[in-house]
């Protein structure tokens, strides 16, 4: 109701009143009643030709030529590890898109507890990077929370299985004692892995060390001795042409150490690949290695001189450190960046764990009532059992350990997948879970119904009543 | 008189009119005061007073004239057909017309009942003050509540978050928590069963139930059972125990447990001492007071009953030394027992036997009123020896460091010693020139020293032309200056080189300046800085004051000449030669390097706590079959955790036992994750190997293609 309107109605009760009563008041009183009424009719009329009246009319609307999408918000993107070992940092990447004026909180928690958070920025899309270190071992689901102000946007699971970590064998072959080797293998005996070590301290004598691993000889380096161990530390001087040859074929990792450190030692600050900065560490820095053709630095200095590199040998891995002292971290207290340095090396040089059977599940996200493309690679006969449902695998035409199956998971969570060796979980999710993860989503439901329209209704209707009284209240008075 | 009557009657309603008017300023002026009583006594009191005199000066109610009270009345009262004013007339001065008037208006005037409405503006004064006192009282109420349920919404106490749950046949129960004597505290009692409480507090549970029951006791996480002790109508049982760890306990109700109660005991920190003064090594030098002033400020939680300082003196050097403990009490009466003392005592070194070369050793030993003992560091004081620093030692083996410059400083020592024993034989003048040349001498010597740090002379001390202009006699330098004189070559005259080089200002000498290593020169620095403040003691005729100064010059200088003949340089080596056909050549066939052998498997002792999280959230989703003997080990560790921190771990331990019980709600599942969560740390990094794809995979073959070179 505008101002307008207000006017014209008061206008025309006071034009009804004003003209009621002069109807009454004639002193001639024939057809008062129809007189009053016809009044009534011309003032009203009158009225609404000034007054836009709306009627509800059907429209059929036109037929879409493509089919509309909206950008979806909230968490477009979203990975992370389904499976670590223990010890790792898990990390869940993704990129959040804020429509919203207000800053949204991205909230990582583990069993009711923040573990991380990020604050992206209103009117922004912005990846983030969640990191936490897991305590639990087993199965678990975390959640990532959206937060604004004191609202809970969104709240999406994050399956996580933490897996027992899996010991190394490492075999050291050394030209001399030294602290290196001895901190070394006093830290992986300490975690459970197995280790023999060589040390030549006199002439075809050998000092001999086997810590978790079986007491034999180590004289001879035969294929089926270096066959036991994932890894072997070596000063460059201890192994020879056939023995580097014969880790080659295998695929077991070697690790080369130089023979001297330099002569002019500096203290040089290192970081890892991964970004990761090391304290400060004594080396010539004139005695770095040389990077790129095939060899991929590891650790550099602030200069990006490589000091240890890695690169393909045959099947297995080389691995070339200038590094000699990093048993200084571990005295001067450093215990997580020794730890981290020699996780990097010992993980890009070992060999690779043979597995004998792996599954695959695609799409990423699986949710419950859709169907999920299970592959298992496997050598021996191919047994499959989803959810308690056995599984048809069928052969792949040209890569003959491959088999897929299709399989339709009907409850969400953890859902075991056995095959004839192993089991493995698969964590389902619910239909309503992850939603936003394909960038575009379609609108609810398309309008393609008729739909109602409002029209104004043309005045010229309203001049007939209007005339048709006036016409009468005239021929009344002739009368 | 009847018109004096008319008249009195007119004065007393003038007096009326007053009074009301008065009144209701009063009554106006309380309605102003009353909102300002919200902000205090005196601001409401200071706007009643203001508000009163504001309407007082304003109005003037006493000026009111009777006329204006005749003019009133003839307005309101027809009957007395406007005739007032006459009444007010002397009756001499009316006429007979007016007399007649007055006699007739007199006793209408007399019988006058003053009408309500007179008092109306007084009404309207009085309810608009009872509107103002019931507002602002209402206000206040109001400002009150809300202000108190701010505070309680602001501080939800942990107590009455997690209301504690009581057996059902337990009425109620009064804890009574008495802390030890020595604490001073009284008693306390409270009606929960939650305890938290000074350490070794005696506990008494007076129990009352609401029927009679045969057995009432309490079970202790340390697995002992306090039996409570009924009266005649086994109603109220009570019993008394004095714990001396944390824990958590049950009451048990005829054999029916309660949940976990939390037993927090407050240990007794050790007293803590803060020592002001001295420093934590000090040095007295030579001349200055043998007094040490020992401060030190001493606080404990409940009290403390006794300070002492303990000292031992170090005398002798060598093989020769010799200690001697003494122990002395602070001046401070330590009877109060109070929290919180500010001890201090003045040693007297010498009083107490040290000697110069002596040290001194004293720490502070606080006992607190449970008799917990504190030590203070140990600080020290040194009286140096200065009779060493004379020895020639040093100059007579070993490398000569510039020794001349040292002789000089001990020179003037020895000099201003000389003087000082002097000083009633010589007479002030006298003293007072020697004085001020040993200043000079002492500036020579700095002056020298400046140099090897770069810094410039005003006057050339190296220079022997300088030395011969001055006649100064500096016998140190002399041999110095003749070997120049000497080396003066006639035939240099009119050398521009030579001239020039003499002229010169070569200041900041880069060659001057790298001399000497960092920490040498910082030494240096500080040997001339002494120098400065000897030297001014000396310009000032106080050769006494100055000893100290020079003194330290002296010990520094004499430091500088010990570090500097640390290095000794080796030489004429003489090796035997060696025979090569004879290397590597050594038997060693009975050499049997040793062989170590050892067996350590690696176990995570919290594993099955990191496993019980996992099944723990398995259980969330209704899957409560498995892990159930990891479960009982998590418990197990909950159960340790909880009798050492119970405010921490015992809401978990409650979850996971009615987890265990199958009544767990999700709930309890997150308290107890929570809990566990709290037990746990990251686990070490480990490195892993990679997984490889499946045995004869596509890369491998590959691989092995290439290697063989047959496809």
């Amino acid at each position: 109701m505008t101002s307008w309107n207000y006017m014209l109605l008061v206008a025309g009760m006071a034009a009804a009143v004003w003209l009621i009563t002069q109807e009454i008041r004639r002193p001639k009183k024939d057809r008062l009643a129809i007189r009053i009424v016809a009044t009534v009719i011309a003032v009203v009329s009158l009225v609404v030709v000034g007054w836009p009246v709306y009627v509800t009319r059907m429209v059929q609307p036109p037929a879409a030529i493509a089919t509309t999408t909206i950008p979806a918000t909230g968490i477009v993107a979203c990975d992370w590890p389904r499976n670590i070992s223990a010890g790792k940092e898990w990390t869940v990447q993704g990129s959040y898109r804020n429509t919203t004026g207000k800053p949204v909180t991205l909230r990582l928690a583990g069993f009711d507890t923040v573990l991380d958070s990020v604050t992206i920025t209103p009117q922004h899309d912005t990846a983030f990077s969640l990191k936490a270190l897991p305590l639990h071992q087993g199965r678990a689901v975390y959640r990532i929370t959206a937060i604004s102000g004191t609202d809970t946007l969104e709240q999406q699971p994050l399956p996580l299985e933490v897996t027992p970590a899996m010991p190394l064998s490492v075999l050291f072959l050394a030209q001399s004692p030294d602290f290196e080797n001895r901190f070394l293998a006093d830290w992986l005996v300490q975690q459970g892995h197995a280790v023999a070590m060589r040390t030549l301290v006199a002439k075809n004598k050998y000092l001999l060390r086997f810590s978790n691993f079986p007491q034999q000889s180590l004289d001879v380096l035969t294929p089926a001795l270096l066959n036991k161990f994932d890894l072997v530390i070596a000063h460059a001087g201890a192994i020879d042409k056939n023995t580097r040859s014969r880790l080659e074929d295998a695929g077991i990792g070697l690790i080369l150490k130089a023979d001297s450190a330099g002569t002019q030692l500096r203290s040089v600050s290192l970081q890892l690949g991964s970004g990761r900065r090391l304290p400060a560490l004594s080396t010539d820095p004139g005695h770095y290695l040389p990077a790129g053709e095939g060899q991929l630095a590891l650790v550099t200095d602030s200069l990006h001189r490589a000091y240890v590199t890695v690169s393909l040998a045959g099947a297995g891995k080389l691995l070339r450190t200038q590094l000699g002292n990093t048993y200084s971290w571990q005295l001067e207290g450093h215990n997580d960046a020794y730890q981290q340095y020699w996780s990097t090396l010992l993980e890009a040089a070992a060999r690779r764990k043979t597995a004998t059977e792996k599954i695959t599940a695609t799409p990423a996200i699986v949710r419950v009532c859709q169907p999920v493309d299970i592959q298992l690679e496997t050598t021996v006969s191919p047994v499959l059992q989803a959810g308690g449902i056995t599984l048809a695998p069928a052969q792949h035409p040209w890569l003959s350990y491959r088999y897929t199956g299709t399989w339709w998971p009907v409850k969400h969570g953890w859902q075991q997948i056995a095959t004839g060796t192993t089991t493995s979980w698969l964590y389902i999710f619910g239909a309503e879970d992850w939603r936003n993860l394909s960038a575009t989503v379609t609108p609810a439901k398309q309008t393609l119904s008729p739909q109602t329209m409002s029209v104004r209704l043309s005045p010229a209707w309203w001049l007939l009543p209007l005339l048709l009284s006036l016409i009468f209240l005239w021929w009344e008075k002739k009368m | 008189m009847n018109n004096g009557n008319g008249h009195r009657k007119i004065a007393d309603i003038r007096t009326r009119w007053v009074r009301s008017q008065l009144l209701r300023y009063a009554l106006l002026s309380i309605a102003v005061a009353a909102p300002l009583a919200l902000f205090g006594i005196i601001p409401a009191l200071i706007g009643w007073v203001l508000g009163c005199i504001a309407q007082l000066w304003w109005h003037r109610p006493w000026q009111l004239p009777e006329e204006e009270v005749t003019r009133y009345l003839n307005q309101a009262f027809p009957e007395l057909e406007d005739s007032t004013a006459l009444v007010l007339k002397p009756a001499t001065d009316r006429n007979l017309l007016e007399n007649l008037q007055v006699d007739k208006i007199t006793p209408v005037l007399e019988g006058l009942q003053l009408p309500a409405r007179f008092y109306r503006p007084l009404w309207q004064a009085a309810w608009t003050a009872l509107f103002m006192v019931l507002f602002s009282c209402a206000w206040h109420w109001l400002s009150v509540q809300v202000s108190t349920t701010a505070v309680t919404l602001q501080t939800p106490a942990g107590k009455t978050a997690h209301p504690e749950k009581v057996l059902p046949g337990i009425n109620n129960v009064q804890v009574t928590l008495q802390p030890p004597v020595y604490m001073r505290r009284p008693a306390r009692t409270q009606s929960t069963f939650n305890i938290t409480t000074p350490d070794s507090s005696a506990i008494k549970w007076e129990i009352h139930t609401n029927s009679a029951v045969t057995q009432l006791a309490l079970l202790f996480n340390d697995s002992t059972r306090l039996p409570l002790q009924p009266d005649a109508a086994h109603t109220t049982w009570t019993a008394t125990r004095t714990p001396h760890k944390s824990g958590f306990y049950q009451v048990a109700l005829n054999g029916q447990l309660s949940e976990l109660y939390q037993l927090q005991l407050i240990p007794d920190q050790l007293p803590v001492i803060r020592v002001t003064s001295p420093q934590p090594y000090t040095t007295i030098e030579f001349g200055q007071s043998a007094k040490v002033n020992v401060q030190a400020t001493l606080t404990d939680d409940y009290g403390i009953r006794d300070a002492r300082i303990s000292l031992t003196i170090a005398s002798g050097n060598g093989e020769a030394v010799r200690f001697k403990d003494q122990e002395q009490s602070f001046d401070n009466s330590f009877s109060g027992q109070s929290t919180q003392y500010q001890v201090a005592k003045t040693l007297n070194l010498t009083a107490m036997g040290l000697k110069p070369g002596d040290e001194l050793y004293f720490h502070i030993r606080v006992t607190d009123t449970r008799r917990q003992e504190n030590r203070s560091d140990v600080y020290i004081v040194t009286l140096p020896d200065t009779a060493q620093l004379f020895s020639m030692e040093g100059m007579v083996t070993g490398v000569a460091f510039k020794p001349e410059y040292f002789r000089s400083q001990r020179q003037i020592i020895l000099d201003a010693e000389q003087l000082l024993r002097e000083k009633d034989s010589i007479g002030p003048a006298k003293f007072n020139s020697r004085s001020n040349e040993l200043g000079t001498d002492q500036k020579l010597l700095r002056l020298r020293y400046g140099k090897f740090l770069g810094e410039e002379s005003e006057s050339n001390i190296g220079d022997p032309r300088v030395a011969a202009e001055t006649g100064h006699e500096d016998h140190d330098h002399d041999h110095h200056g003749q070997a120049e004189h000497g080396a003066e070559d006639p035939k240099d005259f009119g050398n521009a080189a030579k001239v020039l080089d003499e002229f010169t200002d070569k200041h900041d000498n880069a060659e001057d300046a790298t001399f000497f290593d960092p920490e040498i020169k910082k030494q240096l620095r500080a040997t001339l800085t002494e120098m400065w403040k000897s030297e001014l003691q000396l310009r000032l005729y106080k050769p006494q004051e100055a000893l100290p100064f020079a003194y330290k010059a002296l010990r520094l200088l004499k430091d500088l000449q010990q570090q500097s003949r640390v290095y000794v340089a080796k030489t004429g080596i003489k090796t035997t030669p060696l025979k090569p056909e004879k290397r590597l050549t050594g038997e060693q066939d009975k050499i049997q390097p040793a062989t170590k052998k050892e067996t350590r498997s690696y176990q995570d002792e919290l594993l099955t706590v990191r496993q019980a999280l996992s099944v723990l959230d398995a259980r969330k989703t209704g899957d409560t079959v498995t892990g159930a003997v990891i479960l009982q080990d998590a418990l197990r560790v909950l159960a340790t955790q909880a009798a050492t921190t119970p405010a921490v771990y015992l809401p978990a331990l409650e979850a996971m036992r009615r987890i265990q019980l199958h009544k767990g709600t999700e709930k309890d599942i997150r308290t107890a994750q929570q809990g566990l969560q709290k037990i746990l740390k990251a686990p070490p990094l480990q490195p892993q190997p990679a997984l490889a794809p499946v045995a004869p995979s596509l890369p491998q073959h590959y691989f092995h293609n290439l290697k063989t070179g047959t496809p």
